[in-house]
Parts: structure tokens; C-alpha cells; sequence
């Protein structure tokens, strides 16, 4: 069994009959929040937060951190939060128990001989401590920790949890983000074959394999600082007859050559990295691509409004997106510009698609951000 | 008609022994909990600890009525019962008195919270406070 709508794919754990309602009901409960409570924070904030603020400090709140503030102490969006963040650990908890039930049988899949595409390990890989310092986004071990040898888990769990957490909105395949970031590319450059291209932060791959299909005569790579992500990205590859060369590496500093790609592209990579790293991967980008070759960016928005900004930043201190609160109101164009893009090639856009409203929003409207530049 | 109790066992494949489900064997385990700080929503921590569990019941009792209906399908899909059996079910006055008893049992346990705080508030043997008590058995 699998959850309703999600792909079955070989490197998949299967689900037992209770895993695969109980992670049914994380979904539902999740959608809920979203759809049924979460919206009613902005009338709260209207109502009661905002005036008591003016009532004390004899001004409107500024900016997110005046909002938080009061926000904070507000009975509604506390008891949402409280509710928002445990559904956040259920939703880990219940995908960690099929992995943990079939862990051996997953990783003994997973490390054969795989059909197609590669994969280049480095164990003496120094980990960034932005992604070791705290488990991002509550995933126990992150993208990085193995809790055997050769382990896929965390790889296991973010395919299935990525489902959840995006109630269904990242596709059955979870490559929606690749879908959305390859649509654009196709609209803004209708005449690129791109030959050889490059994800950093892959993780399992879900938003590169799009990319794959699409070119299927481009030499698709990706590359992520976690081995158990890549392990099990490359048995999943081959079980959706996908052919990416995966290696384990630092978007910051690669082993690529200098003007080898025709095309860098990352989807939502930036706000887990750290305000050293993000500007030394602009760079890295820079060196990586052609004169001509394209970059690109998918990140999500950090809202426009203080009260905006402020929801968008409930992931920052509820979800250890820790990094993502100095991504506030912070245009990454000019970012791009000192990493050596030509500021007249470079910019941001706002690239808006149709959503339901059961799907997590922290803003009124939703748009994604792309950060494009040519070299 | 007394049942006798059936132990559940679990056998370790790869050494053959008998274990008890998850304990002592060398078996990875995932992590459960996530590296960093969780924050406290309420003033008193002992309401977030109460919200983590309100939460994890629902998602129990989700599960569990999931698997009931599942057992009701298959029960019907092969002729042992029809679903409309179970929702034409009558009680009779024995079944309807068993039910009173247990559903009377269960809100007593689910409510008990309430009741010991009463008792505390009530009892005339209760220790006032807990320096009381150390009292009792110091001398």
C-alpha cells in the first residue's frame, strides 16, 4: 500500500495497513491546519495582536520582529503553532516506522547494481555545520546522518515525508518543483538544449529527474552533502527509469570544471545554506557555466508585509529553517551581481502557479521566486 | 471461561532468538527526535507536553477506527456480514447494559483527571503540602 495518489516506486518502503492510515491522517490533519485554522492568524493579528501592539508602543508594528512580539502571545496563534509544529514531528514519526521496519531490506535495494545513472561518494566530505548544527526542518539526522552502513534512510524518509508535507502538491513523483522550475526555464529560453547540466542540493533527486526527461541527451548531474539522500536518489533514479550522475559535494566548492555546464539550477536550496555559504555558491555557479549558460534559483517567497514576513518566518523558529530569517526582505539579485553576474543579465522573479487552498501557505497570495542570471 | 494469555514473541532472524518487539536487539535505529531546541507554545510546559499527546491520540484513534473499517469491508466482501448489519444493530436490554457499564467505566478513566483534583480538595487525610509529608517521615 502506498499513500493515496503518491507514486509506488521499487525504493520505496511498502506501508502496512495502519503506517499508511496513520500517515493519511498526518496529511488530513495537516491540510487542516492549513485550510482551517492557519488563515484565521491573520484575524487575530488584525483584531487583537496589532491594536495591542499600537495600544503599547503607540506605533503599527514595523517589521516581522514587532510582530512577533505580540503575535507570540496571542492564545489563537499559539495554539496553532503548538499544533502546526506537532504535526510537523507526527508527520517524521510516521514515516520513520516503515523505514525502521524494512531498514535492511531498503538498504540492501537500494546499494545494488543499479541499471542506469552514477554515483560518487566522498566519506572524507567535511559536513557544513549549517546543516549539522540542527536538524533541518525537524527531519531527525537530516539529509546527512546514516544510521547503518550504506543507509538510505534519510533518503526513504524525505521521499514519503516531502508528500505529506506538501499535501500532494509536489506531484505524485514529488517533482512538481522541477516541473514549475523547468516550465519556466522553457518559457524565458524556448531555444536552449542545454548538454550537460548541474542541481546543487539534489537531495534524492525528485526535482532533477523532470529536468532528466526533458533533455534526455543532456548529461544531467546532481550533487548534495548527504550520502544517505544520494544512496537512495540513485536507486530511485533507476526505479522510475531516470539516468542522473549523482555525486556527493559542497555546492560552495565542486570538482567540476571551470565552464563545463550549460545549465546550474536549485530547488529551494538557498535558505538552508548560511550567509557565507550562499554568496560562495553564486560564485561557484559562475564558474561552473558557459558564457551563455543559465542559472537558477527556485526559492520561496519571504512575504512582503511585516505580518507576511512574520508567517514566513514561523518555519525559521518552528522548524529549523534557521537560516532562512536573514533570506527577510533580502533581494538576491544584486547577491548574484557580486558573485560576477552581469547585473543587466540578472534578476528575480515572481512565478506564480494555480494551488489549492489545503496546501501549506503562510502568505495571502503565493508566488515562487527564481533567481536568474546568464552568464 | 477463562482464556489463557498468549505471549507475543518476536523472532530475531538473523540469530534465531526470541526477543521482545524492538528490545535488545542490534537492529539500527532512526532517531525519533529532531537536533535543536523545540520552543514552548504555553506559559506552563506541561500544556505543550498535553497538546503533544492530545495529538498523537487523535492520530491513535484515526488509525484505529481505519482498521475497523477495513475489517467491516472485508467481513462483508466475504459474506460474514453485511455492513448494514452493523449499523441496523440493535441492542437488546443484557448487550444495551454491558455497553452502560463499559462506556460509564471509560468515561470515568478518560475523567479521572477531574476527579483527583477534587479528592485532593476533599479528603481529610490529605497532606496539606508536600513539607507535610517529609515531616511524617523524618521523625
Amino acid at each position: 500500500m502506498a499513500l493515496a495518489g503518491f507514486k509506488r516506486h521499487a525504493a520505496l518502503p511498502r506501508l502496512n495497513h495502519d503506517e499508511q492510515v496513520r500517515q493519511a491522517f498526518v496529511r488530513q490533519f495537516r491540510g487542516h491546519l492549513s485550510a482551517r485554522v492557519m488563515p484565521g492568524n491573520y484575524r487575530a493579528y488584525e483584531q487583537r495582536a496589532a491594536p495591542r501592539f499600537l495600544a503599547t508602543a503607540g506605533r503599527p508594528p514595523r517589521d516581522h520582529r514587532d510582530v512577533r512580539k505580540v503575535m507570540e502571545q496571542d492564545a489563537y496563534y499559539q495554539f496553532w503553532s503548538a499544533l502546526q509544529r506537532r504535526s510537523q514531528e507526527l508527520m517524521w514519526e510516521a514515516v520513520i516506522d516503515p523505514v525502521e521496519r524494512q531498514h535492511d531490506a531498503l538498504n540492501a535495494h537500494a546499494n545494488r547494481k543499479q541499471r542506469r545513472g552514477s554515483l560518487r561518494l566522498n566519506p572524507d566530505l567535511p559536513l557544513p555545520r549549517y546543516q549539522t548544527a540542527v536538524d533541518i526542518h525537524l527531519q531527525p539526522g537530516g539529509y546527512h546522518s546514516d544510521f547503518s552502513a550504506d543507509d538510505v534512510a534519510a533518503g526513504a524518509l524525505y521521499d514519503q515525508a516531502l508528500y505529506i508535507y506538501s499535501n500532494g502538491a509536489t506531484g505524485p513523483c514529488n517533482d512538481a518543483m522541477g516541473v514549475l522550475l523547468l516550465t519556466f526555464y522553457r518559457e524565458n529560453f524556448p531555444l536552449a538544449r542545454p548538454s550537460r547540466l548541474l542541481e546543487m542540493g539534489c537531495g534524492i533527486g525528485n526535482s532533477l529527474l523532470p529536468w532528466a526527461a526533458a533533455f534526455p541527451d543532456c548529461e544531467t548531474h546532481g550533487i548534495d552533502i548527504g550520502a544517505p539522500v544520494l544512496r537512495y536518489g540513485h536507486a530511485r533514479a533507476a526505479a522510475l527509469d531516470a539516468t542522473v550522475q549523482l555525486t556527493q559535494q559542497n555546492a560552495e566548492r565542486t570538482d567540476f570544471a571551470a565552464g563545463s555546464f550549460d545549465l546550474v539550477v536549485s530547488h529551494l536550496l538557498l535558505h538552508e545554506t548560511s550567509r557565507r555559504a550562499m554568496p560562495r555558491i553564486m560564485a561557484e555557479c559562475q564558474r561552473l557555466l558557459r558564457p551563455g549558460g543559465v542559472m537558477l534559483h527556485l526559492e520561496i517567497p519571504r512575504g512582503d508585509t511585516p505580518v507576511e514576513q512574520f508567517f514566513y518566518n514561523w518555519e525559521v523558529f518552528n522548524n529549523n529553517e534557521t537560516f532562512a530569517q536573514f533570506l527577510t526582505g533580502v533581494d538576491l539579485a544584486p547577491l548574484a551581481v557580486v558573485a560576477g553576474f552581469d547585473a543587466s543579465r540578472t534578476r528575480v522573479v515572481r512565478y506564480a502557479r494555480p494551488r489549492n487552498s489545503d496546501q501549506p501557505l503562510y502568505g495571502e497570495t503565493f508566488f515562487w521566486n527564481v533567481l536568474v542570471a546568464t552568464r | 471461561m477463562a482464556t489463557k494469555l498468549k505471549k507475543t514473541t518476536h523472532r530475531d532472524p538473523s540469530t534465531n532468538k526470541i526477543t521482545a518487539p524492538g528490545a535488545g536487539t542490534n537492529k539500527p535505529r532512526i532517531a525519533r527526535v529532531a537536533k535543536g531546541k523545540r520552543p514552548q507554545y504555553f506559559s506552563d510546559p506541561a500544556i505543550d507536553k498535553l497538546l503533544w499527546m492530545t495529538v498523537s491520540l487523535m492520530e491513535e484513534l484515526s488509525v484505529t477506527r481505519d482498521r475497523l473499517d477495513t475489517v467491516e469491508r472485508l467481513l462483508e466482501r466475504k459474506k460474514t456480514l453485511r455492513r448494514s448489519d452493523v449499523e441496523n444493530f440493535a441492542p437488546d436490554a443484557v448487550v444495551a447494559a454491558e455497553r452502560d457499564c463499559r462506556r460509564a467505566a471509560f468515561i470515568e478513566r478518560v475523567m479521572r483527571v477531574v476527579q483527583a483534583e477534587l479528592e485532593e480538595m476533599s479528603r481529610e487525610d490529605m497532606p496539606r503540602s508536600s513539607e507535610e509529608v517529609v515531616a511524617a517521615v523524618a521523625s
